[in-house]
């Protein structure tokens, strides 16, 4: 029983500490995306918030990793519920991993932000912000209050219908465009990347919602 | 002179009938299905049991096994015929890793050489007619039982969770009562199924019953430590488990056993416990294992191919003896 329970703790520690992990990774990702969009910076490389993300990212796979090790150390009651945590932080994970990939598309994107989708493409990182951040909420929630995770999953679903729009608005824009063909074409990527971030974020809110559903008639 | 050796045969057939019960006695099948506790520690808690199940409740449904259900004069060979054809089938059905009824398969080893030697006279219609009424009526309450035992706490316990930690919570205290069941059905089923090991060498007469029943439950906790993993597998596998759900499976099992072994009357711990779990699987509209046939099959075939064994075996037995 105290084995259950020490367990329970360090397990508790290591998804808070790995949400934790996340909710920075995403924030410097929010910042540095903003820099970016308003051409504020020197060098993407050098930037210490890309850094932060890759470091970031990194810290984040170690903590899954010790995350899963202690999860499925003893495979004791309740399996279900070590599938559903297992399937949750890899999900999570996989959102940290787009946005890695991302920070690093962005060092070796040629091109400056077309001035008139700065302000649309500002939206929909703020946006991207705002949905993992509440994933993440939704995801804490769970362990407490299924209710509570439920109405939050509609949130995030209205943030990705907004998206949605905001990205095909933006294509629309950028794909009336004659001249430079590969702009266009890096641009196009970097708008789907950030509404694939958010995306994701919908998919894995989809599943907890389902968990919610699921859960009372098991 | 003949007397002491004759028995050692039976007290050492009564020990292999006994460990063939034991490899074929699924009783941990549910918590260990719910994954509440490991093989090695349904192996420790089983052998406990199994022991002391025998020991201190067996002799009850031993005597109605042993005296009361044939008129024919119980000799040398029957007993011999009906222990060796109940080992015979318990061995191959532990083989096949089916949970079978060790009840059904005396019973029927009895039933089949008392009508081979006595016609129909030859067995008491009277007990036998009360014992296939437990035996129907057994499962039937086993699936009915279940099926509202886990539509109550699913409406009144489940339905009201609203966490994980609220699952954990609940599932854990779930999982220790169904230990308390578990362990209880351990130690009536204990006593029940020795019954059919030891208990046509008690209508002989001329035996210690305790000594007899001690060695028995060794037996039986032999029989699951060495043969009774691939029957408590198969069997957590017919529908998915966790502990509030094996729970539900678990109680009319341990009170039905309990009541039956108290009363004198041989039950099958098996039929109950799959039926529970068909009731269960009905209950949560979940999918059931594939291969259930095979379970059922082997039950149906239990009762008739025990008694034809016995009546081909004895011939060479009687010879012998």
């Amino acid at each position: 029983m105290k084995k259950l329970k020490e367990k329970k703790l360090k397990l508790d520690t290591l998804n808070t500490e790995f949400q934790e992990e996340i909710r920075t990774g995403v924030e410097k990702m929010f910042f540095y995306l903003s820099d970016f969009i308003d051409n504020k910076l020197v060098d993407p490389i050098a930037d210490e918030k890309f850094q932060e993300i890759i470091l970031c990212e990194k810290k984040c796979d170690r903590l899954k990793e010790k995350y899963i090790e202690l999860l499925f150390k003893e495979k004791r009651a309740l399996p279900f519920l070590v599938e559903d945590r297992y399937n949750i932080i890899t999900s999570l994970d996989k959102i940290v991993n787009r946005f890695e990939f991302l920070s690093r598309y962005l060092q070796v994107y040629p091109f400056e932000i077309y001035p008139e989708l700065r302000k649309d493409l500002n939206t929909l990182n703020k946006l991207s912000f705002d949905t993992i951040n509440q994933l993440l909420n939704c995801s804490l929630l769970m362990e407490t209050s299924f209710s509570a995770a439920y109405e939050i999953t509609f949130e995030i679903e209205k943030s990705r219908r907004e998206a949605h729009d905001l990205k095909f608005k933006m294509l629309n824009i950028i794909f009336q465009k004659t001249e430079e063909p590969l702009r266009v074409n890096l641009t196009w990527k970097i708008i789907s990347l950030i509404y694939d971030a958010i995306s994701a974020a919908e998919e894995l809110s989809d599943y907890l919602r389902g968990l919610v559903i699921k859960y009372p008639s098991r | 002179m003949m007397i002491i050796p004759i028995l050692m045969i039976f007290v050492l057939l009564s020990i292999l009938i006994a460990f063939a019960i034991g490899g074929n006695d699924e009783t941990f099948a549910t918590i260990y299905g719910a994954k509440t506790i490991t093989m090695k520690e349904v192996l420790i808690l089983a052998t406990i049991f199994a022991i002391m199940g025998a020991f201190f409740l067996g002799q009850a449904v031993s005597e109605t096994v042993g005296k009361d259900i044939l008129y024919i004069k119980i000799t040398i060979p029957i007993v011999i015929t009906i222990l060796v054809s109940t080992a015979i089938w318990l061995i191959v059905s532990s083989y096949f890793e089916l949970p079978i009824s060790t009840t059904h398969a005396t019973i029927g080893a009895i039933i089949g050489i008392g009508l081979f030697l006595g016609g129909g006279e030859g067995v008491n219609w009277v007990v036998i007619a009360e014992m296939v009424l437990w035996w129907i009526l057994s499962p039937i309450i086993g699936f009915v039982v279940t099926y509202f035992t886990y539509k109550i706490i699913h409406k009144f316990i489940i339905n009201k969770l609203d966490s994980f930690q609220d699952f954990e919570r609940t599932e854990r205290i779930f999982a220790y009562i169904l230990l308390g069941s578990i362990c209880l059905t351990a130690f009536s089923r204990a006593g029940n199924d020795c019954s059919n090991a030891v208990g046509i060498v008690v209508g002989v007469g001329d035996v210690d019953i305790n000594l007899l029943l001690f060695i028995t439950g060794l037996s039986l906790a032999s029989g699951i430590l060495v043969l009774g993993r691939g029957v408590i597998k198969n069997l957590s596998k017919i529908t998915e488990l966790h502990p509030s759900t094996a729970f539900s499976a678990e109680i009319p099992t341990a009170v039905i056993l309990l009541i039956g072994t108290i009363r004198g009357i041989p039950l099958s711990g098996s039929h109950m416990l799959v039926a529970s779990l068909i009731g269960l699987a009905k209950a949560r509209n979940a999918p059931m294992k594939k291969g259930l046939w095979k379970i059922i099959l082997i039950w149906l075939l239990t009762f008739p191919m025990a008694g034809i064994l016995a009546i081909i075996i004895y011939g060479p037995i009687s010879f012998f003896f």
